[in-house]
């Protein structure tokens, strides 16, 4: 006798635990279906990250400083292919990579899993692996940083680290731009949930790589760095740098630095080499300053540019100093103090400036601060207000002490002078160009700013093409163009002293006059066998000069680029 | 429901013959004809398509490996022009670094600018000592 109330209480236990199921069911594979279905895909799915192709580094005259090549890399998973195909696979693999088969059979022997058999390799060997319709054996797309002019500009251009990130100089600055956006790819994950290169579908497109285009000019770049090279091993120094710039844009033509390196083989090179002078050595600028000290003075009101200045007893007394010149002047114009350097002339200069106008023009002429070329390492020199002046602080800055300058900085201060009293910054880049040459981002020259008026600055420039016709600068002389600029020959300072004998030796200066296209900066750190800047540094610049004058068609006479 | 006894017999039933079966089978090859023209024109235009579309991949395939040769020889050749090498190779070249006081200049009047002759380049003095 079957007892039909109990068939009724399992009946609707069945029930009511079918109905639990089936909801469980419906919540799981309809309500919440896609969170499930995401939980999946990421257990069993992973992403990766594929580069695009790197941008090239163009100079303004359309060389290559720096490119990437397509190159494939051939890996191997023995545990992938049957161990009597080893043979057959080896022999395959070494026809393609250029090894013994031998060598290639002991690397598969000596590996358990994924192994690079070679790197670096054309990308036709990629077909040739696909022929092979080898499970375990395959390529992977790599790029190869190419540096086809070798070190020209490699102080500026930079190298990458072995990941392909930026490390140095403009690979670094802009290595975004560069680098563009990865493509972003799904990949089936491994039993260790490591994403795969297997079967990768993409998610996200990539960017490729902008291209920058740089101010320079290769043929100048080259020839600032054969000067360059030849002065630093005619003089013993230990380094020197020279920047070419165009005053009115800000665009710089030219930035050198020796010792140089090969971006290509950074390996090869010494750590001292690496340096971008010219932006990453702050130096006194010795003489090269006195123009700025009499800017200050005239724009104080405290100097007519035809005044004469009392530079008699062979120097000055500061406090308890007397600070000497290097030969007895008497009374001089504010030119012959520039044109013959005069140190006392400078110092009484200087002294007749307020502190705080001095201060002000020094950091309008942009120094104390970096100029934002867009390199990373570059220096703000070194450059203290007058909070923190001694007695004999205006007496160093005239002699261009107490202050430390990069060549660049210089550069952009005496582009104020040779353009009529704009200060512009200096720049490196002038666009961005995408994978097919449109450009991106074109780089606006800026306005500028106003330091002193456009006759103080002509004035000044006009001083300063005595300097070069008669005073300390001759050396700097270009036939046939009329040429200005200033000698400063600074001592060292080592631990705090100026006892070791050491100089630095700077020109800097500009042409053609009377309408400048490009300043021009050299400077020779210790040079050894002379030191003076009227040997070391003012030939250096003319011979730069001419080079420069012939490559740019520039005409004599401020008559334009021919 | 079984009726015993009962057994179903077709011999009543007489054989028909289609006296026109030829006229069927010739229908159903027209029918096939006509269907195969149709999916032949409808067909054809995607099947070209889809060869295009081989070839195009089979040429892409081959294009970028010839831009890939491209930007070797390009990055090539500029290594082979770079100044660097040219500035070693001058004598072998038969080049020779001119200076502004070999180089005349046409004005833009038309005009030839011929650079002033200078007796003796101004250089250092050893003796002068100045800053």
């Amino acid at each position: 006798m079957v007892n039909s109330a109990r068939l009724r209480w399992i009946a609707w236990a069945l029930g009511a635990w079918t109905a639990v199921v089936v909801g469980r069911l419906v919540q799981v594979q309809v309500f919440d279906h896609r969170m499930w279905e995401a939980e999946s895909a990421r257990q069993r799915e992973g992403t990766i990250e594929i580069e695009e192709p790197r941008g090239d580094i163009v100079t303004r005259d359309g060389r290559l400083l720096a490119g990437s090549l397509e190159r494939v890399s051939l890996y191997a998973n023995p545990r992938q292919i049957p161990r009597a195909a080893w043979t057959k696979v080896a022999s395959g693999i070494a026809a393609l990579v250029g090894q013994p088969a031998a060598t290639v059979l002991a690397e598969l022997e000596g590996h358990d899993g994924f192994f690079y058999v070679a790197k670096d390799l054309d990308p036709r060997v990629a077909d040739a692996v696909s022929r092979l319709r080898q499970r375990g054996v395959g390529t992977l797309r790599t790029e190869r940083r190419v540096y086809p002019n070798g070190a020209l500009a490699g102080p500026t251009v930079g190298f990458l680290d072995a990941e392909g990130h930026g490390q140095a100089g403009l690979e670094a600055f802009y290595d975004r731009t560069l680098r563009g956006v990865p493509g972003v790819y799904r990949v089936l994950r491994d039993g260790k949930l490591s994403p795969t290169q297997l079967d990768p579908r993409l998610e996200t497109p990539g960017r490729p790589g902008q291209s920058l285009i740089l101010s320079l000019d290769c043929r100048i770049q080259q020839a600032v760095e054969q000067e360059l090279a030849s002065t630093v091993a005619r003089t013993g120094a230990r380094g020197a740098s020279a920047v070419v710039m165009d005053p009115a844009t800000g665009e710089l033509l030219a930035l050198g630095s020796a010792p140089s390196y090969d971006p290509g083989h950074i390996g090869q090179s010494p750590p001292d080499a690496r340096r971008n002078r010219a932006v990453e050595d702050a130096l006194e600028p010795g003489s090269t300053f006195k123009p700025f000290i009499v800017a200050a003075a005239v724009t104080a009101g405290v100097l007519s540019p035809f005044e004469m200045v009392d530079c008699s007893g062979g120097g000055v007394q500061i406090a308890n100093f007397f600070i000497r010149d290097h030969a007895r002047f008497g009374l001089l114009p504010v030119r012959e103090i520039l044109a013959k350097s005069s140190n006392a002339g400078a110092i009484r200069i200087a002294y007749r400036v307020p502190p705080d106008h001095l201060d002000e023009m020094i950091r309008a002429f942009g120094f104390g601060q970096p100029t934002g070329v867009g390199l990373p390492a570059e220096t703000r020199g070194l450059y203290h207000g007058p909070r923190f002046w001694s007695v004999l602080s205006r007496a160093g800055l005239a002699l261009g002490q107490e202050i430390s300058v990069t060549s660049l900085q210089l550069a952009q201060g005496y582009s104020v002078i040779a353009n009529g009293g704009m200060l512009v910054h200096p720049r490196l880049a002038l666009d961005t160009r995408d994978r097919d040459g449109r450009s991106v981002a074109p780089a606006q020259p800026e306005p500028g700013i106003r330091v002193m008026p456009a006759v103080l600055a002509d004035q000044i420039a006009t001083m300063l093409e005595s300097v070069v016709e008669e005073g300390t600068g001759k050396a700097a002389d270009v036939p046939g163009y009329r040429v200005a600029g200033k000698t400063g020959t600074a001592q060292r300072a080592t631990r705090g002293s100026y006892t070791g004998g050491r100089h630095v030796a700077w020109f800097a200066g500009f042409l053609p006059m009377p309408d400048p296209k490009v300043v021009i900066v050299v400077c020779v750190d210790q040079p050894v066998s002379d030191y003076w800047a009227a040997d070391v540094a003012a030939p250096a610049f003319g011979r730069i000069a001419s080079r420069v004058v012939t490559l740019l068609s520039l005409m004599p006479e401020g008559g334009g680029r021919a | 429901m079984n009726v015993g006894g009962y057994r179903p017999s077709n011999s009543w039933l007489r054989r028909q013959l289609d006296t026109s079966w030829h006229r069927w089978v010739a229908l159903c090859f027209a029918g096939a004809a006509a269907v195969s023209v149709v999916m032949a024109a409808f067909i054809a235009p995607r099947q070209a398509t889809l060869r295009m579309q081989y070839e195009i991949a089979q040429l892409s395939h081959s294009v970028d490996h010839l831009e890939g040769e491209q930007r070797r020889l390009l990055l090539e050749r500029e290594a082979l022009t770079s100044p660097a090498l040219l500035a070693t190779q001058l004598d072998t070249l038969g080049l020779v670094q001119v200076g502004p006081d070999r180089v005349g200049r046409l004005t833009p009047a038309g005009d030839l600018v011929l650079p002033k002759p200078t007796a003796t380049p101004a250089r250092p003095n050893p003796a002068r000592r100045s800053h």
